[in-house]
């Protein structure tokens, strides 16, 4: 029976992101200008770059999930008219919005948070993001400023993707400008953009280079703690040392050849988010079965994933180059392409496929997926229901059943 | 329940620990079914697969000391402490089908509370599964409901629908709103007849739905409890456009897999 072997660097995260909570809600009792952020993690270096503080509010649904005190937020939630069937991350977040109304906000410290200034909407392909922003804008009756990422069907879409983001990212900057009565800071944005772009490339090439190797040395629970470091940390000399670190542990692990699941004899992709109150258990369940869950296209095609396009001297065409080749925003036959692609490069034996209850955008196409990649490679898949954060969606007992069956195949091919 | 050996007789055992039923297999060295058993539980529990091993024991004479290897599966599988190995219940149908027939290419399971579909190539070995263990949806659970609220025995529902000569169309899955359609659809005055077959129809239209995530290839065989349902298969015959065998014991498939893996354990040909 497996082990697993987690990456210790990641460690220091738990209070980075407490932290960054406290700095949040103090900043919001000085009067400082906050805001809130739904969609993808577009804005934060802008925003860190003018002195604007942020809470990115998936992340905070995940954090408010992985420290099981999320299910109070979506009761009060449903109690305000919200539908069980409504993405469980806006659920989570209108709790938080209502939970002084509530009377729970003193239960626990994520669930006071301060009334923000503005909200920005970064929208690519999910439908619901921009409805989250209209009722949070309705909730505290504060400005809305909309960044639409368009769709990218082909390659040639892709540049003018990118000029009109950039178009957009500029009326955000006046936005801000006008909201703060302070003139944008472009020496510093381009300072905090070049940590953030060396940030995510060491992300990026550790990944790539842990993924690669037999046995890996860390594993997907590991790359889904590390989004806490782009999520809270990115333009921040601390979120690069996070990354410093991590890397060198990394390459120690390889080196020495230590596996992040020992023994590791089964490689699998994840697709889907990942299961916030489960992750621990998940990570283990997987270990027991000798099994590493390696990679996954939301921690790998997501959360600034081509840092290398980031020219400096045209900052903000980088920061929209990061929301226009999300993989959100991109065609079945890319994505069926790109997936089988990495999971070759990393060796991969199965496919976990997390159908995502409450986001339709990631779940949508997985069927197509599932099958394509698995016909592709010649690898068993499975596909099972659960959500990122609802508990009330995740049944333990088909999780272990088909991750069981998932390894018995892969053994039993393996076997001839 | 502790197991010691005896080195006298050997054999192997399988437990199927369903969501609604235990069941047993015992086999000797040749793969030969010495036993079988299936014994009804009220919640899954570790005392019931004991019951069911000790059952099928006592047909044969033997002792649980002459069982040199035990291997579960189903939804209970890991609730038995004195097993060598689980298995999910996967592998074990593949393995059980494959035994009945190896010209099995698909085998649709029913059972009590959960329904699947599996795909398998020529040696018997899982190409591609598909289940449906989240709700009661179509399942040996859904018919026990619906046949309380028409006031009918479980048994006596196929024949009864049998008679039907324009099956309702029953539009709802989820137990509880199908319920309440069946009661709706009474209340309207269609007979138990023409409401039973609609539920059958719905219930193969939920396991065509299944089976069309997987290349479904004949021989197709049909497993679990809701299979001993003769009308109710051929229902399914009608509305898949499958010919579906369906094995003597369908519902020991699960338990004779575990079984069969227990002798390749035992250095058999499992």
């Amino acid at each position: 029976m497996g082990e697993t072997n987690r990456l210790k660097s990641l460690s220091s995260l738990g209070k980075e992101v407490n932290e960054f909570y406290m700095k949040y809600k103090r900043a919001g009792e000085e009067k400082k200008t906050i805001c809130r952020i739904m969609g993808y993690p577009l804005p934060h270096v802008i925003l860190r770059a003018h002195d604007v503080y942020y809470m990115f509010l998936p992340s905070y649904a995940a954090t408010s999930a992985a420290r099981h005190v999320v299910g109070r937020l979506h009761q009060v939630a449903e109690e305000k008219g919200l539908l069980r069937e409504v993405c469980s991350y806006v659920r989570a977040n209108v709790g938080c919005a209502f939970s002084a109304e509530a009377g729970i906000a003193g239960a626990d410290p994520m669930y006071s948070m301060p009334k923000p200034d503005f909200i920005v909407v970064t929208e690519s392909s999910c439908s619901m993001t921009f409805n989250w922003g209209d009722a949070e804008r309705r909730i505290f009756n504060v400005p809305l400023f909309v960044v639409h990422s368009p769709y990218v069907w082909d390659e040639a879409d892709e540049k003018d993707a990118i000029a009109e983001v950039t178009r957009q990212l500029r009326e955000f900057i006046s936005f801000l400008e006008d909201i703060t009565h302070r003139r944008f800071d472009w020496d510093k944005y381009k300072r905090t953009m070049a940590l953030a772009k060396e940030t995510a490339g060491l992300r990026m090439n550790t990944m790539d280079q842990a993924c690669q190797t037999i046995p890996s040395p860390a594993t997907l629970f590991d790359w889904t703690s590390l989004l806490a470091m782009i999520n809270y940390l990115i333009g921040l000399p601390e979120g690069r040392d996070v990354a410093l670190n991590v890397r060198e542990e990394v390459l120690q692990k390889i080196e020495r050849k230590e596996g992040a699941v020992v023994p590791e004899k089964y490689r699998l992709y994840w697709d889907g988010i990942m299961i916030w109150p489960y992750l621990g258990k998940l990570a283990q369940k997987c270990a027991a079965l000798n099994a590493n869950v390696i990679w996954s296209r939301y921690s790998t095609f997501s959360f600034w994933e081509s840092p290398e396009m980031i020219d400096l001297e045209n900052p903000l065409e980088g920061n929209a180059i990061q929301v226009v080749r999300l993989h959100f925003n991109r065609n079945i036959d890319w994505l069926i392409e790109n997936i089988t692609r990495q999971c070759q490069r990393y060796h991969i034996d199965g496919l976990l496929i997390h159908a995502n209850l409450t986001c339709r955008t990631m779940a949508g196409p997985q069927l197509e997926i599932m099958d394509a990649v698995s016909r592709r490679l010649g690898i068993p898949a499975v596909y099972f229901e659960g959500d990122m954060t609802d508990e009330t969606l995740i049944s333990e007992s088909q999780i272990d059943t088909r991750l069981q069956a998932l390894i018995e195949t892969i053994e039993a091919r393996k076997r001839g | 329940m502790k197991r010691e050996r005896e080195d006298k007789i050997k054999v192997v055992a399988g437990i199927d620990i369903g969501s609604v039923t235990a069941k047993t297999v015992i086999l000797d060295r040749t793969k030969k079914i010495l036993a079988y058993s299936i014994v009804e539980e009220g919640i899954v529990n570790e005392e019931s697969a004991i019951l069911s091993l000790k059952n099928a024991l006592e047909k044969v004479g033997l002792t649980e000391k002459m069982v040199e290897i035990l291997i579960t599966t189903g939804y209970g599988r890991d609730l038995v402490r004195f097993k060598n190995k689980s298995f999910s219940e996967i592998s074990c149908h593949a393995k059980g089908a494959y035994f009945f027939d190896p010209e099995t290419k698909t085998i649709i399971d029913i059972g009590g509370q959960d329904s699947k579909a599996i795909a398998l190539d020529s040696e018997g070995k899982v190409k591609a599964f598909q289940m449906n263990d989240k709700c009661a949806a179509g399942t040996g659970r859904f018919l026990e409901v619906m046949s309380r609220a028409l006031k009918l025995s479980l048994s006596s529902m196929g024949e009864i629908a049998a008679n039907s000569q324009h099956p309702c169309h029953v539009s709802s899955m989820c137990t509880v709103f199908a319920e309440s359609e069946i009661i709706s659809l009474s209340a309207q005055g269609f007979s138990k007849s023409d409401i039973i077959a609609g539920l059958y129809e719905s219930i193969a239209r939920r396991t065509l739905s299944l089976m069309s995530f997987l290349p479904v290839q004949p021989k197709v065989m049909m497993t679990g409890g809701v299979a001993k349902n003769k009308q109710l298969v051929k229902v399914l015959e009608r509305i898949t456009n499958t010919e579906i065998v369906v094995p003597q014991e369908p519902q020991i498939v699960g338990a004779l897999g575990a079984a069969l893996i227990a002798l390749q354990g035992m250095g058999g040909e499992g």
